[in-house]
């Protein structure tokens, strides 16, 4: 079970012709894949419009993706070419061959602190959300912090998560679920209410 | 529900509660909401992303401009194997089933035996690759049209076969 | 009250009819009807085509003149695609490749009708019934059901106009009674005088950054090429065998015409290119079904047609050389 499975689960609607399973990818991967692309696209205004491209060029492509290897992987390199092209039209040099390794670039994001590139308002916006996630976590019960730690940071199953807290998995379950809402209440006020189009 | 959620995202959910979980999704949008949030504290937690990156608003709309995709055009690969029949053994198969059925009686075809061979039909059919649609299938449907008795039921209706726009695949 | 057309008036050649003879009771004359209106009315509409959910709208319009016949289709969504055609001579225009494709067609009959060996040819393959009248962008409609005896084809439902004979609607069944592919005009005008310009090709004919492609003009005559089915399928009979030029390839390629009077499908077969490969493959795209294989170490055939994917894909595994 995890990611793979879910990630499958939705690429099959999506592929049957439900677009709202694409949209939860994207909302997914979204700044993942942002983050990725701000490699080859510095200027931070243009990333939004590169990331939504290489979106909608993985729906187009979506048909012919067989799950023969992870969706977010593939995703990449249609992220990769996207970028490419894009440089390409706007008569940038683009990078060579060997920067577009992709497992050279999931090496890179999870080893290296990029410098996030932000326009000035979102870099704002951006250390004001980083400090409520990280203070709320702080400020949680012990065990719901490190059930959820263990979940995003560690990437564990509930079952192992389970074991290492030696805990039933309903408890784990409950625990990761409590911890989201906790910081979620307090990113909300933050991200506009639910009457605002967030989505 | 969000509860669910929350082991849905992470793939712990039992099929039948995913199921519900996905159909909430599409029309609650406390709970699309709570998926952003969610995702959204994942990736500052693994500081992996440009937080404040956020495409739905636009997104949606991009996409609703696209057309839906029908089905797959071949099947993902589940857990379980799929027989791989070489291509050119399943198509003598598929080919012998179907040369019966069609030789056997000039006016009628029993129902059953034109599902059969629809079946496993689409079995092989799953198995081969897409052949595109560029500008020599373009030539070749040109061809086709002048032959075909739709245009002369139907004028030049027909010729849009030849130019729709279904996923077209502008340039080699 | 009776108005005779004579056929001086070029502006009105539609057929204000004489006399207005009782409507055909069977499903041949019906046939015989639509094909005919097609050809002679003048008319303009809008008609959108549909298989899934794919939708698209286009603008038709079709007049008759002293000159002859003159009609032209322009897709209104996305990018104007256009074709053009005048009389013998269908012209395809590409925005996205700026290319105009001259396609010079046969003129087989003076005047495009269902021969009456077409029409003996479809009865042997369809069930023809006559069904109830609906009512079709504001017009009322005789509809006809085409039930085919095998799984060869797919299944036709026609609303021709009660009067004129136009089809004003067309939808194709498969074997499960499922619609794969419709077109229908959401708005029309039957007769009445057509702007010339409307039949003009909105693009700018000939000129810098267009490229005309003219492969196909040489009129093919109908020649051997070497290659056969090996048992042709029930109701199809075959209706061309030529060579003709591809744009793009560099040899003339077989073309050969299978037909049950309805439906039509197409077997190109062409040499390959050194270093190529040979492929095998399928595509859909509403009712036209295509595919491809290799056939006899050199060579690749691709089928297409509106008909089913297991008839071209059966059509393309007999082809063989006949060795002549």
């Amino acid at each position: 079970m995890g990611d793979r499975e879910i990630d499958q689960q939705l690429v099959e609607r999506a592929q049957h012709g439900d677009k709202h399973a694409f949209e939860l990818l994207v909302i997914k991967y979204q700044r993942k894949l942002g983050r990725l692309l701000s490699r080859f696209i510095r200027d931070a205004t243009e990333i939004e419009d590169v990331t939504q491209e290489a979106f909608i060029k993985a729906y187009r492509a979506l048909p012919s993706f067989r799950g023969e290897s992870a969706f977010y992987t593939w995703l990449y390199r249609i992220g990769i070419n996207t970028a490419k092209n894009y440089l390409v039209a706007m008569g940038r040099r683009a990078p060579t061959t060997t920067e577009f390794d992709v497992a050279e670039a999931e090496m890179f994001e999870d080893g290296e602190q990029l410098k996030d590139v932000n326009t000035p308002e979102n870099e704002l916006m951006s250390k004001q959300i980083a400090k409520t996630v990280n203070q709320t976590l702080q400020n949680l019960p012990g065990e719901l912090r490190t059930a959820i730690t263990l979940r995003e940071i560690e990437g564990l199953s509930y079952e192992d998560i389970a074991t290492i807290m030696g805990c039933p998995i309903g408890t784990v379950r409950s625990r990761i679920f409590r911890a989201r809402e906790a910081i979620a209440e307090k990113l909300r006020p933050m991200l506009g209410t639910s009457k605002d189009k967030r989505w | 529900m969000k509860y669910d959620l929350s082991a849905f995202m992470d793939g712990e959910l039992e099929p039948d509660a995913a199921k519900a979980v996905l159909a909430e999704l599409k029309r609650n949008k406390e709970m699309r909401d709570a998926w952003l949030d969610y995702h959204l504290i994942g990736d500052v937690m693994r500081q992996t992303g440009i937080i404040t990156l956020n495409l739905s608003e636009g997104f949606r709309d991009k996409l609703a401009l696209e057309p839906a995709i029908l089905a797959p055009r071949r099947p993902m690969r589940t857990r379980t194997k799929i027989a791989a029949l070489s291509a050119a053994a399943s198509l003598a198969a598929v080919a012998a089933v179907a040369w019966v059925v069609l030789q056997g009686n000039a006016d009628k075809v029993k129902e059953d035996k034109i599902a059969a061979t629809v079946q496993s039909n689409a079995a092989m059919l799953a198995s081969l690759p897409r052949y595109p649609f560029n500008s020599t299938t373009r030539e070749y449907l040109l061809a086709h049209q002048e032959f075909s008795p739709s245009t002369t039921m139907q004028g030049v209706a027909p010729y849009i076969r030849t130019v729709s726009d279904g996923g077209e695949e502008a340039n080699r | 009250m009776k108005i005779w057309l004579v056929g001086l008036l070029f502006a009105w050649p539609a057929i204000l009819l004489a006399e207005t003879p009782a409507p055909p009771s069977d499903g041949i004359t019906w046939l015989q009807k639509i094909a005919t209106a097609a050809h002679e009315l003048n008319y303009s509409g809008t008609f959108i085509y549909q298989y899934g959910s794919h939708v698209e709208t286009s603008q038709i319009v079709h007049a008759v003149d002293s000159t002859g016949e003159h009609e032209k289709l322009e897709i209104l969504n996305g990018v104007p695609r256009e074709i053009v055609r005048n009389n013998d001579e269908v012209q395809c225009f590409l925005p996205s490749t700026k290319t105009v494709k001259v396609e010079k067609r046969i003129q087989r009959k003076p005047f495009p009708a269902l021969l009456p060996e077409e029409l003996n040819n479809l009865s042997e393959s369809y069930l023809i019934k006559m069904g109830d009248h609906e009512r079709i962008a504001g017009f009322d409609c005789q509809t006809l059901r085409l039930e085919p005896k095998d799984g060869l084809r797919y299944g036709h439902r026609l609303w021709a106009e009660s009067n004129s004979g136009l089809l004003l609607k067309a939808s194709m069944l498969d074997e499960k009674n499922e619609v794969v592919e419709q077109m229908e005009f959401t708005q029309l005008q039957i007769g009445g005088p057509i702007d010339p310009e409307m039949l003009k090709p909105q693009y700018p004919v000939k000129s810098a950054g267009w490229h005309y492609d003219l492969s196909g003009q040489s009129e093919p005559a109908s020649t051997e090429t070497g290659w056969a089915v090996r048992s042709p399928l029930a109701g199809f009979k075959k209706i061309l065998e030529t060579k003709r030029v591809i744009s793009g390839k560099p040899a003339p390629i077989s073309h050969i015409v299978y037909s049950d009077g309805l439906a039509a499908v197409s077997i190109f077969i062409e040499p390959l290119a050194s270093g190529v490969k040979p492929m095998k493959g399928v595509a859909k795209r509403g009712a036209l079904n295509i595919y491809t294989t290799p056939v006899d170490e050199n060579y690749q055939v691709t089928v297409l047609g509106e008909v089913p994917m297991m008839t071209v894909m059966e059509l393309g595994n007999s082809v063989y050389f006949t060795g002549k």
